[in-house]
């Protein structure tokens, strides 16, 4: 069964950071309480992204994780050329989490920014959690199923840039100033770090007979 | 190999940080540690799991988000003079520095072997800041030589005439500051290699086997003091069973063996010196072995706690204590 390993580093309330590994393997894109699946490759936690010449459509989301101690909230950006579908889009995601059951109740605190080049906008989160399951969070489950993440995407905060570019899906908490953000470059498909790209070399190691192996 | 593992005592007792809440995984394999005089009690961890940070007033790791997640960290280094330049060596074979103390990061057009007959991979072994010049970074790779780039990363150039074996492990930089004489010495897999004109030419440097009985030379490394006492690991194999460690006074010319408590179990795959105090040093065994000294080397005393793999050691001075991890 096809899966992505997530493992975030959970900054919890009293500040300990937790590093749960977790196989992911339902993916559930809600854009204004509509919910489509999304194939799980498309999540990725790189820092750098390749992507085609044109314009880039980059969509700020709020992400729900199922686990064991409770589900874990997070951010991502959604990046995809402008004429291709937001469910086409390359998630991606922050390795860094928190836990939705100490937020629940005061998500309405909680803003999202969004930062491209010469665009900056926020939106408080709530308004994009609308639906989520967040009431039915109980203090010692994840109200998701396993392998379960759900992302919320603010399709009202949709930005238009191209490579290269620096972009930045950073959640804010007025109660704490542990931070939480997916920060990602983008990268054109045609650069290179190749002055001039050689040819791919073969070493071969011991040429006489190993006595002793590693 | 499981995770950082840490002493506030010179090494009599060890641990690692809190299972849950460490900030990292705890049995994640960690191939290499750095830290920085001007960051005490900090330490970068290079690991299969990404580049990772421990600071010490909130006593646990902090991901470094890089673009060397999915690869094996095998270095880590900080300029000597700029804790912020941060090198990282990967397998496969790959440079990625950061200015910025980890903030962003370039990929170096290295060019190492994107494939060896017989490691399959090629893989980088050290990283060394040039003492006499800041911009200059050499590393060793195996199995591909000795690499160089004299501007921090952009342009490199390949240094293998006349080695026996391309299979590099380390580097150590023997100046002569009156003279302005220099000679490069280069562990290999098969024996020891010095260079007298900055590595545009190696030539192996015969070793009795009486002092050296195999050709696999591993660590080597200089005295923080810089007073030319240079000491190298050999062993039987990588993942052998002897080994013995050679010193020398003269910069690596004359060499004899180390004094050791109790013989090594296995190759000795790192060594441990710190300017704040020369006369300290610490080396480890491949197989968990942790020797000291508290004579600038000359003998050493096999430490009770043995831990699983080892592969690099490193001490500093925090305040109120020394501290060492491996």
């Amino acid at each position: 069964m096809t899966y992505r390993l997530y493992k975030p580093h959970v900054t919890n309330a009293d500040g300990d950071v937790t590093t749960p590994d977790l196989m992911v393997d339902r993916v559930e894109i809600y854009v204004a309480g509509s919910m489509t699946l999304m194939p799980v490759h498309r999540l990725t936690p790189a820092v750098e992204l390749q992507t085609p010449a044109g314009d880039l459509n980059v969509t700020p989301a709020i992400v729900l994780i199922s686990a064991g101690g409770g589900s874990l909230l997070s951010v991502a950006a959604m990046v995809r050329p402008c004429d291709c579908s937001l469910y086409s889009a390359d998630v991606l995601i922050s390795r860094t989490s928190w836990r939705l059951r100490h937020l629940r109740d005061r998500l309405q605190t909680l803003s999202m920014e969004l930062e491209i080049p010469n665009y900056r906008e926020s939106t408080k989160i709530s308004a994009i959690l609308d639906g989520a399951p967040v009431a039915q969070e109980a203090d010692d489950e994840s109200a998701l199923a396993r392998g379960v993440m759900q992302i919320y995407a603010a399709d009202a905060l949709t930005a238009t840039t191209r490579a290269p570019a620096a972009i930045s899906v950073a959640l804010g908490d007025p109660n704490s100033d542990r931070p939480l953000s997916c920060r990602v470059q983008l990268v054109p498909v045609e650069s290179t770090h190749w002055q001039e790209r050689p040819a791919s070399r073969y070493t071969t190691g011991p040429v006489e007979e190993v006595k002793h192996y590693i | 190999m499981q995770s950082v593992w840490f002493s506030h005592d010179d090494g009599e007792n060890w641990a690692r940080l809190l299972t849950p809440t460490g900030g990292l995984y705890n049995e994640a394999r960690c191939w290499s540690v750095s830290a920085h005089p001007a960051r005490p009690g900090d330490l970068l961890a290079g690991t299969d799991q990404g580049l990772y940070r421990y600071v010490a007033n909130r006593d646990r790791f902090e991901y470094v988000p890089s673009p060397m997640d999915e690869l094996q960290i095998l270095q880590v280094a900080q300029h000597p003079a700029d804790p912020n330049c941060i090198v990282c060596g990967t397998r496969p074979a790959e440079i990625f520095i950061s200015h910025d103390n980890g903030e962003s990061w370039q990929r170096c057009a290295l060019n190492a072997g994107t494939e060896c007959w017989f490691i399959n991979t090629t893989r980088v072994t050290s990283i060394h800041f040039d003492p006499r010049d800041a911009d200059t970074i050499w590393v060793s790779v195996e199995i591909d030589g000795i690499f160089r780039t004299q501007d921090r990363g952009k342009t490199w150039t390949r240094h293998v005439q006349g080695l026996a074996d391309c299979d590099t492990h380390d580097l150590v930089f023997v100046d002569e500051p009156e003279s302005g004489r220099r000679r490069l010495l280069c562990s290999t897999e098969a024996g020891l290699h010095q260079s007298l004109d900055e590595a545009e030419s190696w030539t192996h440097v015969a070793v009795s086997q009486d002092l050296a009985p195999w050709p696999y030379w591993r660590s080597i490394r200089q005295r923080a003091d810089h007073s030319g006492f240079v000491l190298a690991s050999v062993g039987d194999k990588p993942s052998g069973e002897a080994g013995v460690l050679l010193i020398s006074d003269d910069g690596g010319q004359a060499w004899r063996r180390a004094e050791l408590s109790e013989p090594v179990n296995s190759t000795i795959w790192s060594i441990a010196t710190h300017a704040d105090d020369p006369q300290l040093l610490f080396f480890v065994t491949i197989f968990g072995q942790i020797y000291r000294s508290r004579d600038g080397g000359e003998t050493w005393q096999k430490l009770k706690r043995e831990l699983g793999e080892i592969r690099d050691v490193c001490w500093a001075s925090v305040p109120s204590a020394s501290s060492m991890a491996a």
